[in-house]
C-alpha cells in the first residue's frame, strides 16, 4: 500500500532522523479548529500519491496567513493529477545549502534491497538519470549483515563531506534502512534529504513509501486503508476482509471496484489477468477485479459472491478461471449458485470454468437454472478463457437490446 | 531432465495440513517419491504411509538421502520453514506458499545463497514431468491429463496458467517435456533465465514456452541471455498484463524509475523479447499456433 508523505513522516518520527514534521489539516480540522501558523514563510503541500506533485501546483509557498488560507482553500478544491486533495501538509522554510536523492527499494535481479544516492537531489531525479548518471550510486544490501560503514564511504567518496557530515549521513542511512526492514517497506524514498553546512544536520523534507501488503498482518498501520491512489470503497474493503484469520486459499484480497456493468469472479491470479485483458479488448465493461483461488472454502466464495452482486446497476455476471488443479470446481460453483438463486439475480450469467468435479458442478448447475429460471451458459474447458469474455458481452448487449424494443 | 528425475526424493512441509495432505497423496498417486514429512508438534503420525517427523533436522537424520522440500506452511511460518530445510541442506527447496512478506523471501534467499541451495517460488504452483511420471507440488492437482509427454517446455509466472497452456497444447495433440511455475512475486528465488540453462542441456526439449508477468526484470534477463547466445533453442514468451498495466498501485515511483526504468511494464518486455528474435503471442492462444509452426519447420528440417 501507497502512503502519502505524512503517514510515510509518521513512520520517520520513530526514528533518529531529522525530518520537516509541519502540521496536517483537513477541511474538518480547519473547521473545528481554525487555522493557526505561528512562522513564515510555510510550504503548502497537496497530500496525494501521485508523482510530480509539484509541476501540477501540489506545492505552494505561503508567507502570511491571508495567503495560505487562499492556497489552502484553492488547494482542496483542485485535483492533483486526477487525484482529490483529502489532507494538505503545512511544513516550515527549512534552510539548507544541498539536496541529495535517497531510497531504498527491492530489486528485482540481485533480489536485495537496494540503497540508491545522489547528492543531485530535488524533484527531477529521473532527469538526473539522463543527465548526471555518474551522480546516482547504488549498493545491493545484505539482509543478513545490514550496511557496512565502509560502503557508504565508498558510495559518497567525492560527496565533498567533512567529517561530521559524513557521520550524520551515515546515521541517516542506518536509520532509514531501520525504518525499512521494521515497517517492511517495498520503498522507502526522501527526496530530498537536505544538508545544513552550518549546523551539519541532514532533514528529510519529503517522503514516499510503500508498504509491503504481504506483511500486513504484523504491522499494525494507523491509517485508512487505499486502493492504488484511493480510499478503499466499502465493497473493496469488504472484500479484502475475507481472506482475514483464515488462510485456507484466496477470496477477495485482490478486488478492485471499476463501476461498470459486469460483476467479475475469476479464479486464478494469471487466468484473471488474461480474462480481464479479453474483457475489455470485447468493450465489456467490468464491475470489478477479482479472484479467488487455492481451494478456498465455500463461505469465502459465499462472502465474495456477495460483495460481487452488490455491486449496483449489473447488467451480468461472468464466472471466469483457467483449469484448477485442487480448487473443486463443484463446491466452489454450489456456494456461488446458491447465493445468485437467494438473491434471485436473472440477469444473464456466463461460466467458463474446468477442474476437478466440473462435469458434475455443471449438471448441478443445468438442473437449479431450469428450477429456477436462471439465464446460465455453460463453458468447460474446450473453450478457451479469452472466448467466453466475448459470450458474456454478447449476452450482456443482447439483453439492453431487446429491453430497448420492450 | 529439469531439476526432476528418478533420484529425486522428497520431504513435505506442512504435511498434515489441509494442503499437505491433499498433495502428498496427489503426489504419490502419480509416482513421486515421497519419503518423509513434517510438521513440529506432529511426529510419529503418518500422511499416506509417509512418515512425519518434528523438525527438518530429525527427519534429516532418518533419511540422508532426502533431497528435494516443498513447502506446504502457511506464510508466517513460512521463513523458519524454508530456513530450516535450507540449512540441512536440502538441494532444492520448493515453495508452494503465497503471500509471504518481500523480506522474508529476500531473507531465505541470503540462506539459500550461504549454502548454496536452489530455491524455487514462492507462491510456485510446482512441477511435472510426465514422461518420468514425477510431479511436485499442486501442479496437475488430481486430474494431470492435460500434461502429455512431449517436446515443449513450460516456465510460467502463473501457477494457473501452466495447466492452461498445457491444455491448449494437448488440444492440438502437442505434449510437454517439463512445466515449471517459478511463482508471480517480485522476487522469485529461480527465475526464467536459471531454468532455461536447464532446458538448453535437457533433451527431450525442442522448444521452450515462457508466460511472464508485468513487473520485475526476469523477461528481460531472457532477451540479454537469448542475444548473447546462451539460450540456442527456439523460444515463444507471452506476457499478460494489458489490463493491470492501467491500474494505478503498480507504480514503485523514482526509485523504481532509476533501476527498472519503463523496462518493468509490458510493453516495454515485449519489445525487449521481440528485440531478440524471440517470437511473442500477443493472445495466449496464439503460443500454440507459434509452437506448431516451430515443430513443423523442425520436422520439415529433420
Amino acid at each position: 500500500m501507497n502512503l502519502k508523505e505524512f503517514e510515510g513522516k509518521f513512520l520517520l518520527n520513530k526514528y533518529n532522523l531529522n525530518i520537516s514534521k509541519g502540521l496536517t489539516i483537513s477541511q474538518d480540522s480547519i473547521k473545528q479548529s481554525g487555522l493557526q501558523i505561528d512562522n513564515f514563510p510555510v510550504f503548502i503541500k497537496a497530500q496525494v500519491l501521485s508523482g510530480k506533485r509539484k509541476a501540477a501546483g501540489g506545492i505552494q509557498i505561503a508567507h502570511n496567513l491571508k495567503q495560505a488560507t487562499l492556497e489552502i482553500s484553492t488547494m482542496f478544491n483542485t485535483e492533483i493529477n486526477n487525484e482529490k486533495v483529502e489532507q494538505i501538509l503545512i511544513d516550515k522554510a527549512v534552510e539548507f545549502d544541498k539536496e541529495f536523492y535517497t531510497s531504498i527499494m527491492i530489486d528485482s535481479r540481485s533480489r536485495r534491497p537496494l540503497l540508491i544516492i545522489s547528492n543531485q537531489g530535488g524533484s527531477d531525479i529521473e532527469e538526473i538519470k539522463k543527465t548526471n548518471p555518474t551522480s546516482i550510486r547504488t549498493l545491493e544490501i545484505n539482509i543478513l549483515k545490514g550496511i557496512p560503514t565502509s560502503d557508504i564511504q565508498a558510495l559518497t567518496h567525492d560527496f565533498d563531506f567533512s567529517e561530521k557530515q559524513f557521520k550524520n549521513f551515515k546515521t541517516t542511512i542506518n536509520e532509514l534502512y531501520k525504518c525499512f526492514i521494521e515497517n517492511d517497506l517495498k520503498l522507502l524514498e526522501i527526496n530530498p534529504l537536505v544538508l545544513n553546512e552550518n549546523s551539519n544536520e541532514f532533514t528529510a523534507l519529503d517522503s514516499k513509501t510503500i508498504i509491503d501488503d504481504n506483511a500486513m498482518y504484523r504491522q499494525k498501520i494507523p491509517f485508512q486503508l487505499r486502493t492504488g491512489l484511493r480510499a478503499k470503497t466499502i465493497l473493496e474493503q469488504r472484500a479484502n476482509d475475507i481472506d482475514k484469520d483464515d488462510h485456507r486459499g484466496v477470496a477477495g484480497t485482490s478486488y478492485i471496484d471499476f463501476g461498470g456493468n459486469i460483476a467479475v469472479l475469476a479464479s486464478g491470479g494469471g487466468a484473471s489477468v488474461i480474462a480481464m485483458d479479453a474483457l475489455i479488448s470485447y468493450g465489456g465493461n467490468p464491475a470489478n477485479y477479482t479472484e479467488y483461488s487455492g481451494n478456498p472454502p465455500a463461505e469465502k466464495v459465499t462472502k465474495l459472491t456477495n460483495v460481487v452482486l452488490d455491486q449496483p446497476n449489473l447488467q451480468g455476471l461472468w464466472v471466469v478461471g483457467g483449469t484448477a488443479n485442487f480448487t473443486s470446481i463443484y463446491d466452489t460453483l454450489k456456494a456461488l449458485i446458491d447465493v445468485v438463486i437467494e438473491r434471485d439475480f436473472t440477469k444473464p450469467i456466463v461460466i467458463r470454468r474446468a477442474g476437478p468435479e466440473d462435469e458434475k458442478a455443471f449438471d448441478m448447475i443445468r438442473d437449479l437454472a431450469d428450477k429456477h429460471n436462471l439465464d446460465i451458459e455453460l463453458y468447460g474447458r474446450e473453450t478457451p478463457i479469452t472466448l467466453s469474455a466475448k459470450y458474456i458481452v454478447d449476452k450482456v448487449n443482447n439483453e439492453k437490446h431487446l429491453g430497448g424494443n420492450i | 531432465m529439469v531439476i526432476i528425475n528418478k533420484n529425486t526424493k522428497v520431504l513435505v512441509q506442512g504435511i498434515t495440513g489441509g494442503e499437505g495432505s491433499k498433495a502428498t497423496k496427489q503426489m504419490l498417486d502419480y509416482g513421486t517419491n515421497i519419503i518423509c514429512g513434517v510438521t513440529p508438534g506432529k511426529g510419529g503420525q503418518n500422511v499416506e504411509g509417509v512418515p512425519v517427523y518434528n523438525s527438518v533436522e530429525d527427519a534429516k537424520q532418518n533419511h540422508q538421502d532426502v533431497n528435494l522440500a516443498v513447502l506446504y506452511v502457511p506464510p508466517r511460518f513460512a521463513k523458519q520453514a524454508a530456513i530450516d530445510a535450507i540449512e540441512q541442506n536440502i538441494e532444492t527447496v520448493l515453495c508452494i506458499t503465497e503471500s509471504i512478506p518481500i523480506l522474508d523471501v529476500i531473507e531465505i534467499l541470503e540462506y539459500a545463497k550461504l549454502h548454496n541451495v536452489r530455491f524455487i517460488g514462492p507462491s510456485s504452483v510446482g512441477i511435472i514431468n510426465p514422461e518420468l511420471k514425477i510431479k511436485i507440488g499442486s501442479i496437475g492437482g488430481a486430474n494431470n491429463s492435460q500434461y502429455t509427454p512431449g517436446p515443449v517446455g513450460i516456465i510460467s509466472k502463473s501457477g494457473g496458467m501452466c495447466s492452461e497452456t498445457s491444455l491448449l497444447l494437448k488440444n492440438k495433440g502437442i505434449g510437454i517435456s517439463t512445466v515449471i511455475g517459478i511463482g508471480g512475486d517480485a522476487i522469485s528465488g529461480t527465475d526464467f533465465y536459471d531454468l532455461l540453462k536447464e532446458f538448453q542441456n535437457d533433451k527431450q526439449t525442442k522448444v521452450v514456452v515462457i508466460y511472464g508477468e508485468i513487473g520485475g526484470e526476469y523477461e528481460q534477463k531472457v532477451a540479454e541471455m537469448v542475444k548473447s547466445k546462451k539460450f540456442t533453442k527456439p523460444l515463444v514468451a507471452f506476457v499478460s498484463g494489458a489490463f493491470a498495466e492501467n491500474l494505478p498501485n503498480v507504480s514503485l515511483g523514482h526509485a523504481g524509475a532509476i533501476i527498472e526504468g519503463e523496462s518493468a511494464t509490458r510493453t516495454a518486455k515485449i519489445k525487449a523479447l521481440k528485440n531478440a528474435g524471440i517470437k511473442v503471442a500477443d493472445i495466449h492462444h496464439e503460443i500454440v499456433d507459434i509452437v506448431q509452426e516451430i515443430l513443423q519447420e523442425q520436422e520439415d528440417y529433420n
